[in-house]
Order: C-alpha cells, then structure tokens, then sequence
C-alpha cells in the first residue's frame, strides 16, 4: 500500500494488466453495442424523416449561429490585438467512446477507447456535449483513462461567468456535484450563476461550462461559504465524448 | 477417483465477472452495481473449500486493485476479510437453503461494505454509506444466480 501510494515503481504493473484487460472492456461494452444497433436497425421510415428534418433544422440554425460566432471571434481577435493581449486560444477535437467506467465507486475514472496512437497524452481535457469532464491520467497505445472532474481527488479552477469571480471546484465523489471552495461571504455569487474553466493552472483551457450553482451555505463560524454545483457535463451517462487538443493560432499541440 | 481440477472453469468465473464489472452503466447504479468479483469469489469459497480459501480471496483482491486501479491492498484486505467470513460460516452453507443463503451473504456483503466505508473514512474520502443498503439489495439479488452457477459448474465437472 505504501509502495503503491509513495512510488511509482507499480505504474508499469497497472500499465500492463491494463493492456490485458482491455478486451475484457470491448466485450463489456458488447450488449451496449448490440442495443444501439438494434434502436438503429428497426426504427421505422417516417422516424428516420422526421429525425432527418430535425437535423436540417437543426444543422441550419447552427450554421447561423457559426457564421455569428466567426464573426465575433474576428472581432475579438482585433479589439485584442488593439490592447496587445494574447491571442485567443484556438481548439480542436477528437471524438472518442468511453468503453468502460471505474467499477469502484469511490474512484471516478473511465475507460475511452483512443490512446497513444490517437494522439492522446496525460493532461488533455475530456469535455462532453454539455461541459467539462475531466482529464487523461493515463495513456496506453490504443486506450487511456480519464479522471472525472467529480472524483474526490480532482481540483478545478473555475470562474464565474456573469462577473469573474474565480474559486476552485472540487469532485465530491458524488456524480452530480461539485463543490465551490474558498469563495469569501462577501463574494458576488448567487444561486444559478454559470461557472466556466478560468484557464488558471494551464491543464483547462478558458471558457468552457463547468456547472451551475445550487445552493449556497454559510455554516456559522466558517470562514468561507459552502457552495454547491451541479455539474454542466452528463458525467454518469455520456457515452460520446471529446478529447480537446489546445493550441494557439490553430496550430495542434505535439502530443506527448 | 481422480481429484477434479477447478481452475478452469473458476478463471472463466472470474472473467466474466470482471467484465460484468467494468461494464458501462448509468445513474445510481454505478454506486448500486454489485461487486461481482467478491460474489464469484464467495461463491468459489462456499461451494469448494478445500480447493478455494482466505488465500485464494486475498490473491482475487490483489487482482482487483491491479484491475479496477484502487490502491494496492486495499482490495486485498477487503477480500481477505469477506474470504475469513465465507470460510468460518461454509461449514454450515450446505445445510441452508437458498433464501438463508442469500441472507447470509447480504450480511457478508454489509459487513465487507462497512470495513470498506471505514477505510475511506479513515483516509477521509467519501464513504458512500447511504448507499451501503441498496449496494446490498442488488448483492443479495444477483447471488442466487451466481450460486446456482457455481453449484452447476462443480457438478458438471464431478
């Protein structure tokens, strides 16, 4: 136990039976795979129309809001190059499976089914179709594992969006919460602000929706308010998920 | 007559439970899921004591902490402790019937989760204690099956 949690000298052991697990977690991922098949085989043509008109609609108005965005992004990036601020950070993706989850309860990691030969490397974002989910903490040729944002051991610096005011948001172990630390009672925050990565640290990049707060308490006799927040990423059920590459100027990142 | 060997079947056991257990699944039932590894563990223990014992439990927890990445022992001890209960109770398992098997392990299994809960509150992680009960509940409805299987693997191999 102790060599385990003071040393390094087991990681190539974990390495190694983590290799030979990982058909076990393509096979456990088999009944998952026959049932989207099976949604996908049988559902009837006028579902398939509709679900398609959907999209279209769907796809034009995201084209919109692209073209808005682009728009906006040039614009920022003139009033920025005017103050001689750094430019924005340009970010690209690739998306990936999760193939497994930690079967302890305690610890909230997965399994993704992209690894070294992806480009994946220790420290890369995970991020779902809603926020922020956490970050590769190990890496194999063609798997890796993922720490969640949730897992008692992870620590997030957050901002709040409408104002600023920057914290750090704890995993507590529990899939659907978070918690605000060191946020003074006299801190501008109330009860639905959005949070987002504040881009401190260097791991998360700027921006990205991290939670909503819930509830805030202040225990008598404590010097800093009990904050907590519901997680923006769908941490116990997205399946899809994607792997942020950071660069700058649009230039990908060398994977380590 | 020939003593029969287990170990193939029982590593076959042992597989699919790990697969069981890592398999993606949502909500609560990530923190209700049974530990399927323990259950064929205790299974093994109940059903061949001669063959299966405290070691072989404590070698199955080593196993997990390589497997599910927990820290190294702490699946051992956890394993270790519910082989010890199997082992001083089995004496007595073939004279129960199923319902008081199943009872007897759901006890097993709330004792195990409780020296689990203890250890992380020792290190003073989330314990997950609330959800001790229905984790137990689950155990409890998915043993009949596993001792079944088990009892029907020894017997096919006789």
């Amino acid at each position: 136990m102790m060599v385990d949690v003071f040393t390094p000298w087991l990681k190539p052991v974990y390495s190694t039976v983590d290799n030979l697990v990982k058909p076990l977690y393509w096979i456990s991922n088999l009944p998952l795979r026959v049932q989207e098949w099976g949604q996908s085989s049988v559902t009837s043509r006028s579902e398939l129309e509709s679900e398609n008109l959907r999209l279209t609609k769907e796809s034009l108005i995201y084209h919109g809001q692209l073209q808005r965005m682009s728009d906006l992004a040039a614009e920022n990036l003139r009033l920025r190059r005017l103050l001689n601020a750094t430019e924005l950070v340009m970010d690209s993706v690739l998306v990936t499976e999760v193939i497994g989850v930690s079967a302890n309860p305690q610890r909230h990691t997965l399994s993704i089914d992209r690894g070294r030969d992806d480009g994946v490397f220790v420290g890369q974002p995970l991020l779902d179709a809603e926020g922020l989910m956490g970050q590769i903490i190990t890496v194999h040729n063609n798997h890796s594992t993922a720490l969640l944002i949730t897992d008692s051991s992870h620590a997030l610096p957050v901002q709040v969006l409408r104002n600023g005011v920057r914290s750090i948001a704890e995993g507590s172990s529990d899939y659907n919460l978070l918690s605000l630390k060191f946020v003074s009672p006299t801190a501008d925050i109330v009860e639905g602000d959005k949070l987002v990565s504040s881009g401190l640290g260097g791991l998360y990049p700027v921006g990205y929706p991290v939670g909503t707060v819930i509830s805030i308490e202040q225990e008598p006799g404590d010097s800093f308010l009990k904050i907590d927040v519901d997680p923006s990423a769908e941490i116990d059920r997205s399946r899809h998920l994607l792997l942020l590459y950071t660069s700058r100027d649009g230039e990908p990142d060398k994977a380590e | 007559m020939a003593p029969v060997n287990h170990t193939g079947v029982m590593l076959l056991s042992l597989v699919i439970a790990v697969i069981f257990s890592v398999m993606p699944v949502s909500g609560n039932w990530i923190v209700w899921k049974p530990n399927f590894l323990l259950l064929v563990t205790m299974g093994w223990i109940f059903h061949r004591p001669l063959e299966f014992g405290i070691f072989f439990a404590a070698t199955i927890g080593l196993l997990a902490d390589f497997v599910f990445h927990t820290t190294l022992g702490h699946s051992v001890l956890v394993f270790a402790l519910c082989g010890t209960l199997v082992v001083v109770v089995g004496r007595w398992i073939k004279y129960l019937s199923i319902v008081q098997r199943t009872l007897l392990v759901s006890l097993i299994i709330l004792l195990v989760g409780l020296f689990e809960a203890s250890i992380y509150l020792f290190y003073e992680l989330p314990s997950a204690m609330d959800q001790l009960l229905l984790k137990t509940l689950f155990s409890a409805m998915a043993w009949p099956l596993i001792d079944k299987l088990i009892d029907r693997a020894c017997k096919d191999e006789r």
